[in-house]
């Protein structure tokens, strides 16, 4: 067996296929290497919810078996045959104990598979355990970092800080080096600001593009499973595989998605929209320098920058009224069980109740506002192909502050783009994720988000944008 | 010794004065407590109430539907 150094924990999913082509390791070495790994280290973080290494291993047998006759061609049949990930602990796995991060479902099991543990099962991919998550993907909403049932999730760039959530879990795996890839979900932020916090890249795909069939609802026009990874081009590669149609999901759009770099718009075609408000005055004070630099990077691709802000419409009454009411449905029997005490934040356990109070015509108006923002950021984008701003205006809090108190200081008066998480999730929007530098040693990043099913030019711009740096590739202090 | 009356040195004039001040601080309104602490559910009921509120605000043609996704 190959003993695995960091250069395999941090390769990319291209480099980790040329070392299973050229046989330099084998897909039961990088189960046994990167499971022992996530069970030793992911505990260190609050990072996972179940191991599956054994289970990994049996599998990864029959995969070395598919590989063989594949080396001679000099490539794998598949770009994620043997390749280890870890999967956010809201998707189920047939006979294993899927917890939603929440103790009152500690002991919950599904005889079935979700769809996007279904696909990557069959691309030959190797599920190596569930990655953690802030209790019911955060439902309405949650005080403390603390709000999951394995404590909070720790910073890989300092455990005093914060990673993030609601997938926290999958943020923290990547970034450490535990897994290759893992999957995760948004229903609003949950993918983009742990990926921001723990300097990883990750997709946000475009509403009904993959599969949600046995994820746990939260919110059901709202909820999105993405990928983090090291690369915009990983998360390509692992979009291409996890998207499709399913019936089994009334929200799936009934598209597939192709990664295709190779016809990419030139970046001198594309437009980018931005705001100069979010990279000069809305930042914390330390992170406007990487902000701003990396603002003069993406200039640099030779795109056409072109300053916009988004129609003023409430976003944060609008998608805060849709998760409560969508969440207290969705728990409702939680709720009226009395079990829903046993919860671990108390914001949240009084979001959800509150959530079953709120009138059906506000539910209405505010789905009905939900169509006008859409329709007005829609037509925004015949002025821009893509929109770009920080990710999180802040890097990861420390991991004991009450994560809804607001900056004291005076807020801008230009919006901005500020509100792109609640807009574009409200919108359906694909968005990416990609570290841009540091503020006091921790990371930070941007995102880039567009049309609905414009991934692949997401991904371009996410391509160039990390030829020309090497955030991604940087790695936390003490992991090695 | 002789003990001091000191009943005998309040002027009748010093009496009603005594009797309006006493009065007057029995309708001043004690200093404010602090309000009690809102419960979580009561702030979640706060948000919700502070978020219908602006959405009543927000003007929707009467052809506007819900942003739903239903086949038939």
């Amino acid at each position: 067996m190959a003993e695995l150094g960091s250069d395999v924990f941090f390769a990319s999913i291209g480099e980790l296929d040329r070392m299973l082509v050229a046989k330099e390791v084998t897909a039961v070495d990088l189960a046994r290497g990167f499971g022992r790994r996530l069970e030793t280290l992911g505990p260190r973080y609050n990072a996972l919810a179940l191991p599956l290494t054994e289970r990994a291993i049996r599998h990864a047998k029959s995969v070395d078996a598919d590989i063989d006759p594949w080396r001679k061609r000099g490539r794998l049949h598949a770009p994620l045959q043997g390749i280890p990930y870890g999967a956010k602990d809201l998707l189920s796995v047939a006979g294993q104990i899927t917890a939603w991060g929440a103790q009152p479902y500690a002991a919950q099991v599904f005889d079935y598979d979700a769809t996007v543990i279904g696909k990557l099962e069959n691309a030959g991919s190797l599920l190596l355990g569930k990655l953690a998550m802030v209790e019911l993907a955060g439902g309405p909403g949650y005080r403390y970092a603390s709000a999951s049932a394995t404590g909070p999730g720790r910073n890989p760039w300092d455990r005093t800080r914060w990673s993030g959530g609601s997938s926290s879990g999958s943020a923290i795996a990547v970034a450490a080096g535990l897994v290759p890839f893992a999957i995760g979900s948004e229903t609003s932020g949950s993918i983009l600001t742990p990926a921001a916090f723990c300097g990883v890249t990750a997709l946000r795909p475009t509403y009904g593009l993959v599969s949600r069939y046995g994820a746990m609802p939260l919110s059901w026009t709202l909820d999105k499973l993405g990928p983090f990874c090291r690369s915009a081009e990983d998360c390509g590669i692992v979009l291409e595989v996890i998207a499709g149609s399913d019936r089994r999901d009334p929200g799936s759009a009934g598209k597939s998605f192709y990664y295709t770099p190779q016809y990419a718009r030139k970046m001198s075609d594309l437009r980018i929209g931005y705001a100069p408000a979010d990279f000069n005055e809305w930042p914390d004070e330390a992170a406007r320098p990487a902000f701003q630099q990396a603002l003069e990077v993406m200039r640099g691709l030779g795109a056409t920058m072109v300053e916009t802000r988004l129609p003023d419409f409430p976003y944060g009454p609008m998608i805060g009224t849709i998760i409560s009411v969508d969440a207290a449905s969705v728990f409702e029997p939680l709720i009226s069980s009395g079990k829903v005490d046993q919860l671990a934040d108390q914001k949240q356990i009084a979001g959800l109740k509150a959530g079953l109070e709120i009138p059906a015509h506000v539910y209405l108006k505010a789905m009905r506002v939900r169509r006008l923002a859409r329709d007005a950021i829609f037509k925004l984008f015949t002025d821009v192909d893509v929109l770009l701003t920080p990710a999180r205006m802040a890097p990861a809090p420390k991991i004991d502050e009450p994560l809804d108190q607001r900056p004291d200081r005076p807020r801008p008066k230009d919006a901005g783009l500020t509100a792109l998480i609640p807009a574009g999730n409200l919108a359906g929007l694909p968005a990416l994720a990609l570290p841009c530098g540091f503020a006091a040693n921790l990371p930070v990043g941007l995102q880039l988000a567009g049309v609905p099913f414009s991934e692949n030019t997401l991904l371009a711009i996410g391509k160039e944008f990390q030829s020309r740096t090497d955030w991604h590739k940087r790695r936390p202090p003490g992991v090695e | 010794m002789k003990r001091e009356n000191s009943r005998s040195r309040i002027t009748r004039r010093a009496a009603a004065g005594a009797l309006l001040a006493t009065t007057a601080a029995a309708q001043t309104p004690p200093p404010a407590q602090p309000a009690p602490p809102v419960s979580d559910l009561d702030a979640a009921r706060q948000q919700n109430q502070r978020a219908a509120g602006t959405l009543a605000k927000a003007p929707v043609p009467i052809e506007t539907e819900p942003a739903f996704h239903f086949t038939a």
